[in-house]
């Protein structure tokens, strides 16, 4: 009997929920579609293709090398115990721990 | 995809946006279809932009053989979804607009004497109003998952590939919404008894 309202009811709130399908909504906005997308500019698109992320690597290569370079100089110069210095004044000191003025950068 | 979406959809991949507009013109009635039961009416038509534009900027991503209207279709959808969100998170009760109308409709659906309302076309008013009040109570996801499934007769899987959910996440939530439903209405039909 229970399940007999349920369905009943079911019934009846689908049949109210179908009939906003009926509500007359105008065209003009198809216009406003069409002129944004004229006036994106070309490239917009977003991309799955994989070629595109080839040319990304290839564009900032030279720079990661360059960068890389650096770091390993200033891992050389600084020492290589680096990582366990840092990792032993924070647990020293949590709440003043600074990795700027680590760095030397403060 | 039929053979004119596909060659439209590789025109315009291929910088040809005016073709766009084919696809535009054969797809907005479906896509208006979906919205305007999603959503309040004063929100149809510029979340119909919304959908088209995000279609349009997400052309490459659909694999070629994809189902254009099934991709469209979970682009509105999802768009709904990200509408109730945003309106949940400010969302304000104002005070209950519902009548006795409302409330006596609840009492005789859950009674036997529903054949009284059979005829009645002038209910279907109240009927609306009062989903969309039960509705209004419900976050965005029950909401969603309540008029996807439960509404409009998707299946589970339907349902999940629409909103790109997992299967499980909305059956749990189907399950869920409709007893919150049911409670709602009930606990309206029992504020009317206490009030008699």
């Amino acid at each position: 009997m229970k399940n007999f309202k349920e369905d009943r009811l079911q019934k009846k709130l689908a049949a109210a929920y179908f009939e906003k399908e009926n509500i007359k909504v105008g065209q003009r906005w198809h216009e406003e579609v069409m002129s944004h997308i004229r006036g994106l500019t070309p490239g917009v698109l977003e991309s799955n293709d994989p070629s595109l992320f080839n040319q990304v690597v290839r564009r900032f290569a030279v720079a990661a090398c360059f960068f890389a370079v650096i770091l390993f100089a200033y891992a050389i110069q600084a020492g290589l115990n680096l990582e366990y210095e840092v990792a032993e004044v924070f647990i020293e000191n949590p709440a003043e721990f600074d990795l700027a003025r680590i760095f030397g950068l403060n | 995809m039929t053979q004119f979406d596909a060659e439209i959809v590789r025109r315009v991949i291929n910088g040809d946006s005016d073709a766009f507009e084919h696809l535009l013109t054969k797809y907005s009635d479906h896509v208006l279809k979906i919205l305007k039961k999603h959503l309040p009416y004063q929100q149809v038509e510029e979340t119909a932009q919304v959908v088209f534009i995000k279609a349009y900027r997400s052309l490459p991503t659909l694999k070629s053989r994809g189902n254009f209207k099934h991709w469209l279709s979970s682009i509105a959808v999802k768009t709904c979804y990200d509408f109730w969100r945003k309106q949940y998170r400010n969302r304000e009760f104002t005070m209950s607009s519902l009548t006795e109308k409302h409330r006596d409709w609840v009492e005789t659906i859950m009674s036997d004497q529903s054949s009284r309302l059979e005829h009645e076309k002038t209910l279907q008013k109240e009927t609306r109003e009062l989903l969309d009040w039960a509705l209004d109570r419900l976050s965005a996801r029950d909401k969603m998952v309540l008029e996807l499934v439960y509404l409009e007769g998707f299946s589970i899987k339907e349902a999940a590939e629409l909103l790109g959910w997992s299967v499980a996440n909305v059956k749990i939530r189907s399950f869920r919404s409709r007893k919150k439903l049911h409670q709602l209405l009930a606990e309206l039909s029992e504020s009317e008894e206490n009030i008699i």
